[in-house]
């Protein structure tokens, strides 16, 4: 490149200044910094009963306990262990439960020592819906009260499926400092106080929270010292980033070849997490055709489970099985779904009086997964017979329209507690119809397993409970208000520097927990 | 001079109270509940109707608007809804570094621009001219993701010269020039296409007046020709269009700035419209419209800088 004339100059200039700023590199922080990439470009309020949004759960997770919590790596309730709590033990009714803390366990930035008198606190900030944007989880709740400094009694109105589930550090279940919480107010939601091994230090807005290491954690000083919490939106940025080190641990995107390509580096450790999203396409039987059951089934042969696992990644995505994602309590797959049988589909919509099949409208968002698999979707059922007109939306237009009943179809992804009662709960009991004043994602506009829900619900036998939910997800499968297409895994790359110091094989708070035994060389 | 600045002030006043309004109107026209959103899918109505009444959504928007504007005359531009910070300090947090990366921006469009553009009208049709046309279409066209993402892999990655992420909080001035680069390059490069296509197609109008042929008649250097006589004559409406993209780079930032990591008023305003984030929208419209009044002003007031004969009257 040669340039006449004066501009020669400027060109001399600016190729020595980028030399220049090239040849010295910033120096990163000390050792043991956890430099975490999330796909978020800012982060919300940092209140643990306020916000839903995965960025906000993966750093409650090192910021907060619960009374009890399951067992760091897994994400089963089956292995719920103490967490502030030591003990508990529960009335031969199961209707009150009380629960022994832990002495000695200090709250963060000198806020004292964390008694029943927090516990009580929190939990009755987490059933307000004024504070609490999960109150609906602790509506059973009649009383807490604090019989002494460190006993915490919960009594229920009536029977709930898990008292241990929703006490675990996720949402509701995160207990916070009551002293903090009230001098703050609404400030407490920028510099969240909790026990646990972190500490919050400082919030950067659209770059990045700081967190240090508690020195009086009551399991230990954590080895890590700090851990800078860095929001990266692009993907493509967290993975140069994760590249070149950068970042040692960094939010992945659940697809094959972003799992294949960050596996072929070689400092990454990749890591596919439960619980899964499931991703299911609900059938709203309250627009014809859809109220005709053998159109029902005839779009759930429309769709070849196998290949769009395949298209999706097999080490990312599975199967899914049945109406509750796989690994949950009270999954059953005793019921198989319908199989993919496009030419039965066409038959089945022929016998329902649609020989040349039918049409539906599809209110989509442009949200990259959920786009592409419902674009697969769509040449999938052509196949059938069954053509979709995809009006594609923006993500906060769409769970706006799908709330107004507007799209005949509605893919929706969630991961709930990995309890079956709240899934079945949340998108197929009829009280969660959308529309009405008790709704919540009952798309579908589902009734045919509300007796079975609500008796499992309620339900102290075990086996029985398990019989109750199995009952009500082989109705809704024979009803098709819903067919399940797959479970994504969340997805992670670590650092091969970083020794998690257990067994990564899920996350039910969606954020990784850093212990105090975790380790970075 | 001064009087012709405040008269352009003035004309902004109706300029701002009509984009409050479009905003104010637009932001709730479409749907997407912010409650909702706050509150994720596993809210009841319950709770989201409570918050929708904590945030003031449930008030006629008539009188949410008079609220809005009451707050704007005392300087009170509300508080994001999602964050909870006031709307002046998350816009004040992060104007330095859209002003930064635009102003690095600016120079790096008029450093490659304006040679370049003059170069090539001086070799009409010939081989550099023909280089730079494709040079400069293809910056128009490389969007920031894959430039941005280019530059990373070859400079960040591979030659290990500049950090991916954007470092944060009080960095050396060296540490945060070194950061600046790569964006600035990035944004830089769709400036220096349109400077260049705007440099050259002037260029080659002005070294066609008869004062150049006078000029290279009177034995001037053929250098000195260009820079003292068609330089100066061809820059006007490279200016006017300095001016006119210097909005649109500040719009256009927001890929740059995710790619980069960078903090930034574009993040801020696509993470606010995609959260519903009213009051953060509106102050940032609000703030934007200001910024673009500064930059006319700015290009009005450099006419006469570069052009003595522009009086301001």
């Amino acid at each position: 490149m040669g340039l006449k004339s004066g501009s020669y100059g400027f060109a001399k200039l600016g190729a020595a200044a980028l030399v220049s700023l090239a040849l010295a590199q910033p120096s990163y922080a000390a050792d043991k910094v956890l430099r975490v990439g999330m796909a978020t470009g800012d982060i919300g309020k940092m209140d643990p009963h306020v916000a839903a949004g995965t960025p906000e759960k993966v750093l409650f997770t090192w910021l907060f306990n619960g009374l009890v919590r399951i067992k760091p790596g897994e994400s089963n309730p089956k292995y719920i262990e103490p967490d502030l709590a030591e003990s508990w033990e529960h009335s031969p009714d199961n209707l009150t439960w009380t629960f022994h803390l832990r002495k000695g366990v200090q709250c963060h930035g000198g806020y004292g020592e964390f008694t029943a008198e927090d516990a009580v606190y929190s939990l009755e900030r987490a059933a307000d819906p004024k504070r609490s944007s999960f109150s609906s989880d602790f509506k059973s709740i009649e009383s807490v009260t604090a019989p002494d400094k460190y006993t915490v009694k919960i009594a229920y109105k009536e029977h709930i499926p898990s008292v241990l589930g929703f006490l675990v550090n996720i949402q509701g279940g995160n207990m916070v400092c009551k002293k903090a919480a009230e001098e703050m107010g609404a400030d407490f939601a920028k510099h969240p106080i909790g026990t646990g091994p972190f500490m919050f230090k400082d919030y950067k807005p659209q770059q990045e929270v700081v967190l240090v290491a508690n020195p009086t954690y009551f399991r230990g000083k954590p080895n890590i010292d700090e851990i800078d919490y860095k929001f990266i939106q692009a993907i493509a940025s967290r993975d140069l980033a994760f590249e070149k080190g950068e970042l040692d641990m960094s939010y992945g995107q659940s697809d094959q070849a972003w799992y294949d390509r960050m596996k072929k580096l070689p400092h990454a450790v990749v890591a596919a997490t439960e619980p899964t999203e499931l991703y299911t396409v609900h059938i709203n039987q309250a627009h014809a055709p859809l109220d005709n059951l053998k159109v029902r089934q005839a779009i759930a042969m429309s769709i070849p489970r196998d290949a769009i696992v395949k298209y999706r990644g097999e080490k990312i995505a599975r199967e899914a099985k049945s109406v509750v994602p796989q690994g949950y309590l009270g999954y059953s797959d005793a019921e198989p779904l319908p199989a993919y049988d496009p030419k039965k589909a066409k038959a089945l919509l022929k016998e329902a009086g649609y020989p040349d099949g039918i049409k539906l409208t599809v209110v989509q968002t442009s949200l990259g997964i959920m786009r592409d698999t419902m674009e697969v979707l769509q040449g999938q059922m052509r196949k059938a017979g069954i053509d979709l007109d995809l009006q594609i939306v923006e993500h906060a237009t769409f769970h706006a329209d799908i709330r107004k009943d507007k799209s005949d179809l509605v893919l929706y992804a969630a991961s709930r507690f990995p309890i079956a009662d709240i899934y079945l709960s949340q998108f197929y009991d009829s009280a969660s119809i959308i529309g009405t004043p008790t709704a919540v994602a009952n798309f579908s506009h589902c009734n045919v397993a509300d007796d079975e829900i609500r008796a499992a619900r309620v339900e102290t036998d075990p086996d029985k409970q398990l019989a109750e939910w199995a009952l009500a997800q082989k109705k809704i499968i024979d009803a098709v208000c819903a067919v399940p297409v797959y479970e994504l895994f969340d997805a992670w790359a670590l650092s091969d520097k970083l020794k998690l110091g257990y067994e990564l094989k899920g996350a039910p708070t969606r954020g990784i927990p850093i212990t105090e035994a975790t380790v970075l060389d | 001079m001064a009087r012709y600045a405040l008269l352009k002030l003035l004309y902004a006043i109706p300029t701002l109270l009509s984009v409050l309004i479009l905003v104010f109107v637009l932001t709730r026209v479409i749907p997407g509940d912010p409650a909702q959103l706050i509150l994720g899918d596993q809210a009841t109505p319950e709770a989201i109707a409570n918050l929708r009444d904590q945030l003031g959504l449930n008030q006629p928007i008539w009188l949410q608007f008079l609220h809005f504007l009451v707050g704007v005359l005392h300087g009170d531009f509300g508080t994001s809804i999602v964050s909870g910070q006031s709307v002046v300090s998350l816009a004040a947090n992060v104007l330095p570094s859209t002003l930064e990366l635009t102003i690095a921006s600016l120079v790096v469009g008029i450093v490659f621009g304006v040679p370049f553009g003059a170069w090539s009208a001086m070799h009409r049709n010939g081989i550099p001219d023909i280089v730079v046309r494709i040079g400069s279409l293809i910056g128009l066209s490389l969007p920031a993701f894959v430039f941005g993402i280019m530059l990373l892999i070859v400079f960040s990655v591979q030659l290990g010269w500049f950090p991916v992420i954007s470092p944060s909080g009080n960095v050396s001035l060296f540490a945060r020039l070194q950061a600046l680069v790569l964006p600035a390059i990035t944004l830089g490069i769709l400036m220096a296409a349109y400077i260049t296509r705007v440099t050259r197609s002037s260029m080659l109008q002005v070294l066609g007046e008869d004062f150049i042929r006078t000029a290279r008649a009177k034995g001037v250097p053929w250098w000195q020709v260009v820079r003292r006589h068609a330089l100066r004559n061809a820059i006007i409406p490279v200016v006017t269009v300095v001016g006119l993209y210097l909005g649109v780079l500040i719009g256009n930032s927001v890929l740059t700035e995710m790619v980069f990591n960078r903090p930034g008023l574009g993040k801020l305003i696509v993470g606010a419209l995609a959260q519903r984030d009213y009051p953060v929208l509106q102050g940032l419209m609000v703030l934007y419209t200001i910024l673009i009044i500064i930059a006319n002003l700015l290009t009005d007031l450099a006419y006469g800088v570069f052009n003595p004969r522009v009086r301001f009257a």
